[in-house]
């Protein structure tokens, strides 16, 4: 099968999991839960509401129902949100705060991979050695760790503790220190693009970056065990194989056996990992931006929970969702490019 | 226009054929699930009875699960009711979830039946003497080197460390949920106002009232005229706890003497006295020794004595003396004494509500282990039968399966449950665990799937095949036990995440309002106080990551164990 062929028929087989994704959100808020909730806010007047149910076709038969949920979605109306203060349409939101959380997101993944792969090479290439059994317990207890109370923790030590002590310490939460910097003009939406390009203010990157520590470092703790794990075990079995065998008994240094021959091969599940972990940073954002106070989609979906905001779990639902299937689109295409073998497979 | 008033007609003949539909599956679905739990707990009881039958531990998860949903169900409708209110049109909406409901009550249902019914049938069998299995020597023949291989994963399991305090650790959370009514200092949702945010450690501010009833009675007996009751009371040390001194209420209320016009006169009163002297002295005798006393003709008296404030013996008497003998009366009476205790002393601090953290994680472990447990058997089970039939009949049932199952891995899995939660509208820790199942169960589909549809084309499946097996005979008693090992490192590392993920989910805002004790809205409770008090958020963290850490390291060092790859004798 030729590259362009495979990339086809993932996309093809993409297509009933978006409409699939589709029909769950609105089987969740139409079928279960109480659809008007979507387009009523309690700013809504009595009056209006059977307007609304009419133009929402709300009292139309259910498939009319889903058709007509499936056009808005398309128009780009994925109805009103009541948490951020005014009522404004879920895509503004979306749109306004995704940038916030993809830095967070984007930092937290580096932060795990430049860690989690060395950490691997090193367990497996110790295997049963004290450093083995380090790492493999750092790891263990990444998985295991509530993500919220990581945060807590942190934030309680490098944040008060330092500062009771009177020692350097880090922001305990926000994006940047709005007393200093005041408001700033997003363009891309990306604090650590805008403030070097746009902004011109070398201040406020410097500033943006140590607010991204502590976040960055707690939701990446559980994406670095993950990948540590996985490219411990990768590593163990490609060690095994004969062409290792082979390379070492020509007489090539460990590191070049290691860091030549067998990266390359164990980086091929290691990949998949990581990109399926992308979606899980999301969901961890969630939880880690509540904590820090972080402007983004996750401490936005936490509220509007709060506020029983349909309209805004559901399209953050959707937005994940889709984030997801993209990632997972993107992995099978950079695995098919790796190996070759998947394309005939 | 005139069509329009035609179709309001026809739709409102639906809207009646339709809530009565939905009626008659409510009924039923209640009806079902009514049948399964009475039927369980009947077994359960008989059980308890000593009847000696040893009830399987699946018995009481089967009356977990039933109960779950059927609570679920009675908020579902409640919620539906909010719909149907604002939207009287929207009458099909919830058409669905009624369906919904009754099949998986049915599903439920017909399996715990079936479970009854064998379990009865077997136990039935072994007590008749002279019978025995039919299957007995060959299940024993079949089972020899399976028998052997378990104790050679059993004896690299004793060899692992890591294993080995997993399991340690395991059995210590299990221990100490099951033992919390004893190891517990305070009830889960106890609140001591005055014991806010108190560092680990420190005694309760506050002092505790307790009552212990003496005597509580409804109706006297008009054969014995006067009426007369007296007992023992000593002051012992457990009284005197604290400043407040003791009070012994009296409470005589709504007297009752029918249709005869009759005066009662009621006496109380207490003596400096043991109950040996007192009995042994006449009526004018015990006068000198008289502490207190009060008295009332044809009322109700409601009074209290304050004991004194040291240690001694007393006796209460209560006297009814009717003007003429009656054939019936009755009178509400009680005797209550009421003394105040210290609080125990917060070995892991408060909360912001005064709520003793120590009690409350001990308590929690319950909650979290039942969510946990509970999740991943149910996901488990619908998740293995879906993901057996579906690689071992291919084809499309298999197509359509892991469409489906497509569709839940576009969800992260907090998301999705998110979403669940959010749509089902009740915040209960009943509805995180219905949300999780419903999310988890694909994971245990593809699993039991691939390994089935590697499984299947095995040579002794095919011998089985060409002897004469039936499908399910193959699927369950070939394929089935040897796939179920990844399947059971895959559960117990699940129990961990399913735990890590529930606690995010109770942490957001989904547990219930206030009160119960569960480690991630603990945490919740005391992320503003982080700062001033620590000790709120620190302690249900630990508990968390203990636990998940112990599944994930019996999981993690099971999954090399039993990794063919790495086994070598």
């Amino acid at each position: 099968m030729k590259l362009r062929d495979f990339v086809l028929r993932r996309i093809i087989l993409a297509i009933p999991v978006i409409f699939g994704v589709l029909t769950i959100t609105w089987f969740l808020s139409y079928v279960v839960g109480d659809p008007l909730a979507m387009y009523v806010t309690e700013r809504t007047p009595d009056a209006a509401i059977p307007g609304i149910i009419r133009a929402r076709g709300l009292d139309a038969p259910l498939v009319v129902q889903y058709f007509l949920y499936l056009t808005a979605l398309f128009q780009g109306d994925w109805g009103v949100s009541t948490t951020t203060g005014a009522d404004q349409p879920v895509l503004t939101v979306l749109a306004r705060l995704f940038p916030a959380t993809i830095e967070l997101s984007i930092v937290a993944m580096s932060i795990a991979i430049v860690l989690g792969i060395p950490l691997g090479i090193i367990s497996a290439t110790r295997k049963d050695k004290a450093a083995d059994h380090v790492t493999r317990v750092f790891a263990l207890i990444g998985v295991s760790m509530p993500i919220f109370w990581f945060g807590l923790m942190l934030k309680y030590v490098l944040f008060y503790q330092l500062s009771v002590w009177d020692l350097p310490h880090l922001p305990g939460g926000d994006r940047y220190n709005f007393r200093a910097f005041g408001s700033w003009q997003p363009t891309t939406g990306f604090l650590l693009i805008d403030s070097l390009l746009f902004e011109h203010n070398p201040a406020l990157f410097l500033d943006a970056v140590v607010h991204l520590i502590m976040p960055a470092f707690c939701l990446g703790y559980i994406t670095l065990a993950i990948i540590t794990r996985m490219m411990r075990s990768s590593m163990l079995e490609v060690i095994k194989e004969d062409y290792i065998t082979l390379a070492k008994s020509k007489g090539l240094s460990e590191r070049v056996v290691i860091y030549k021959h067998a990266l390359r091969n164990a980086l091929i599940p290691t990949v998949t990992v990581i990109g399926l972990a992308f979606g899980g940073l999301i969901t961890g954002a969630v939880l880690t931006e509540t904590i820090f106070n972080w402007p983004g989609l996750g401490r936005w979906a936490t509220n509007s929970i709060l506020n029983s905001d349909i309209a805004a779990i559901n399209g953050f639902t959707l937005l994940v969702a889709f984030i997801f299937v993209i990632a997972n689109f993107i992995v099978d295409m950079i695995y098919g490019v790796l190996d070759p073998r998947i394309r005939f497979g | 226009m005139e069509t329009d008033v035609q179709n309001n007609n026809g739709n409102e003949t639906i809207a009646k054929l339709l809530s009565l539909i939905q009626i008659i599956f409510v009924m039923a679905s209640l009806l079902f699930g009514g049948i399964i739990v009475l039927g369980n707990m009947a077994y359960t009881i008989q059980g308890w009875m000593g009847v000696s039958l040893e009830v399987p531990a699946f018995v009481s998860e089967w009356i977990l699960q039933s109960l779950i949903i059927l609570v679920l169900s009675f908020f579902l409708i409640r919620a539906n009711q909010g719909v149907m209110e604002r939207v009287s049109d929207a009458f099909g909406t919830s058409f669905y979830l009624y369906v919904f409901l009754t099949v998986v009550y049915a599903t439920l249902g017909t399996i715990g039946l079936i479970f009854m019914i064998l379990i009865v049938f077997q136990l039935l069998l072994i007590f008749i003497p002279g019978v025995r299995y039919y299957w007995f020597e060959e299940f024993v023949e079949d089972t020899k080197p399976r028998i052997k291989e378990t104790r050679f994963t059993l004896h690299l399991i004793r060899k692992s460390p890591l294993v080995v305090v997993g399991i340690l650790l395991i059995s210590f959370m299990v221990m100490v949920a099951i033992t919390a009514p004893w190891t517990t200092t305070y009830a889960g949702t106890t609140m001591v106002f005055d014991d806010v945010r108190l560092p680990p450690g420190s005694s309760s501010n506050d002092i505790k009232q307790n009552y212990e009833y003496l005597f509580e009675d409804t109706t006297l007996n008009p054969d014995i005229m006067p009426d007369y009751y007296y007992q023992q009371l000593t002051i012992t040390q457990k009284y005197l706890e604290t400043v407040e001194i003791p009070k012994l209420f009296i409470g005589v209320s709504e007297l009752e003497t029918g249709v005869d016009v009759v005066s009662v006169n009621i006496t109380f009163r207490i003596y400096s006295l043991n109950v040996t002297d007192y009995e042994d002295m006449t009526v004018s005798q015990r006068q000198s020794y008289l502490y207190a006393n009060a008295s009332v003709v044809d009322e109700s008296l409601l009074q209290y004595i304050e004991l004194p404030d040291e240690t001694g013996g007393y006796v209460w008497e209560l006297q009814f003396t009717a003007s003429q003998k009656t054939n019936a009366w009755s009178v509400n009476t009680r005797v209550v004494i009421s003394y105040f205790s210290i609080f125990p002393v917060h070995i892991w601090g408060t909360d912001s509500y005064g709520g003793d953290i120590y009690s409350r994680i001990i308590w929690g472990a319950q909650e979290d282990l039942k969510i946990a447990l509970s999740v991943v058997m149910v996901a488990l089970s619908f998740g293995a039968i879906i993901g057996a039939a579906s690689g071992y009949y291919g084809g499309k049932l298999d197509e359509l399966v892991m469409r489906i199952t497509d569709i839940f891995f576009a969800f992260p899995g907090l998301v999705l449950a998110m979403a669940i939660v959010m749509a089902i509208g009740v915040r209960s820790l009943e509805t995180i665990s219905i949300a999780l199942m419903i999310t988890w169960w694909p994971t245990y589909a593809r699993l039991v799937r691939g390994q089935v549809l590697s499984e299947r084309e095995k040579l002794y499946i095919e011998a089985a095949r060409s002897s004469g097996a039936s499908d399910s005979r193959i699927l369950f008693s070939h394929i089935l036990p040897n796939t179920i090992q990844p399947v059971i490192v895959q559960a117990t590392m699940d129990i961990g995440s399913v735990l890590l993920v529930a606690a995010g989910l109770a942490f957001i805002g989904f547990g219930p309002p206030v009160g119960t004790a569960e480690w991630g809205m603990m945490i919740a409770r005391g992320q503003n106080y982080i700062l001033s008090a620590p000790w709120m958020t620190l302690y249900p963290g630990l508990a968390i990551l203990v636990t998940a850490l112990s599944f994930n390291l019996v999981g993690d060092g099971i999954r090399d164990i039993l990794d063919p790859k790495l086994r070598r004798r």
